[in-house]
């Protein structure tokens, strides 16, 4: 199954991610998403941008996403552009290893 | 932003924004710090202001524009400065630098309340901590941006 590397940029999942860490993702084929998971996704108005974020609630196939920064500043996420939709996302982040 | 797949052997990579909204990038305390310069100027514009040797209608009416424009300037450049400095605290400053920065905040309330000290008294001392206290937060500033910039002050 496909897997990719996710290598963060920027604080907004403070204190679980880092500025550069690299997370292991896999595809949604292989793991559902569900309340709790961190999502690599296309922002929604941005095309060209990838963003990584927790989701916090599911609405059909929809997912509203935050950052995990408890700053309300932190974070460009679905407070700001709305929920997504589950097809935006790329990947499921599954593991943060060192070695990657 | 395309995968890059730069070996078959290697996972792809992408980059993975964990941004803020706002224009991260284009905060600088500059600003608080330019504000705070005329506020110390205007201080000791007012401090070293000699009254009219000769009192008349003309000379009296021309020293006290003088000392209200001093006054005027001191008040509005010191609101400038505390809302430039509330601004860097509250939105570019984040709870991850109180680790390497836990006098942050306190070194935030007590510029703060410099500014409003400024405003309602004329001190050459409370002026000078008041910049004391931007430089240090210039200093902060910078040493999480990752880089070395001096403090340079305009006069």
């Amino acid at each position: 199954m496909a897997r990719f590397i996710a290598v963060v940029s920027g604080d907004s999942m403070w204190p679980t991610y880092s500025e550069g860490d690299r997370l292991l993702c896999a595809e949604l084929l292989e793991s559902a998403v569900s309340v709790g998971s961190v999502v690599v996704f296309k922002h929604p108005f941005k095309t060209s941008l990838h963003l990584v974020k927790r989701v916090t609630s599911i609405e059909g196939a929809e997912l509203f996403v935050e950052g995990d920064n408890t700053d309300p500043t932190s974070s460009e996420d679905s407070h700001n552009f709305g929920k997504i939709p589950t097809s935006s996302v790329l990947g499921i982040v599954i593991d943060k290893p060192n070695d990657v | 932003m395309a995968i890059l797949m730069t070996n078959d052997n290697i996972l792809p990579e992408i980059e993975a924004s964990a941004h803020c909204d706002g224009p991260c990038g284009v905060y600088d305390p500059a600003s608080a710090r330019i504000a705070g310069e005329a506020v110390q100027s205007m201080t000791k514009k007012m401090l070293a202001l000699d009254y009219p040797k000769v009192f008349s209608s003309e000379s009296m009416a021309a020293y006290l524009n003088t000392m209200s424009r001093y006054a005027a300037i001191k008040d509005e450049e010191a609101q400038k400065c505390k809302h430039e400095l509330l601004v860097l605290w509250t939105d570019f400053f984040k709870p991850q630098h109180l680790d390497a920065h836990p006098e942050l905040h306190t070194t935030f309330w007590q510029a703060a309340k410099l500014c409003s000290a400024c405003k309602v008294e004329v001190s050459a001392m409370h002026a000078q901590e008041l910049m004391d206290a931007i430089e240090a937060i210039h200093t902060m500033f910078w040493a999480i941006k990752g880089r070395e910039v001096p403090w340079i002050r305009a006069s």
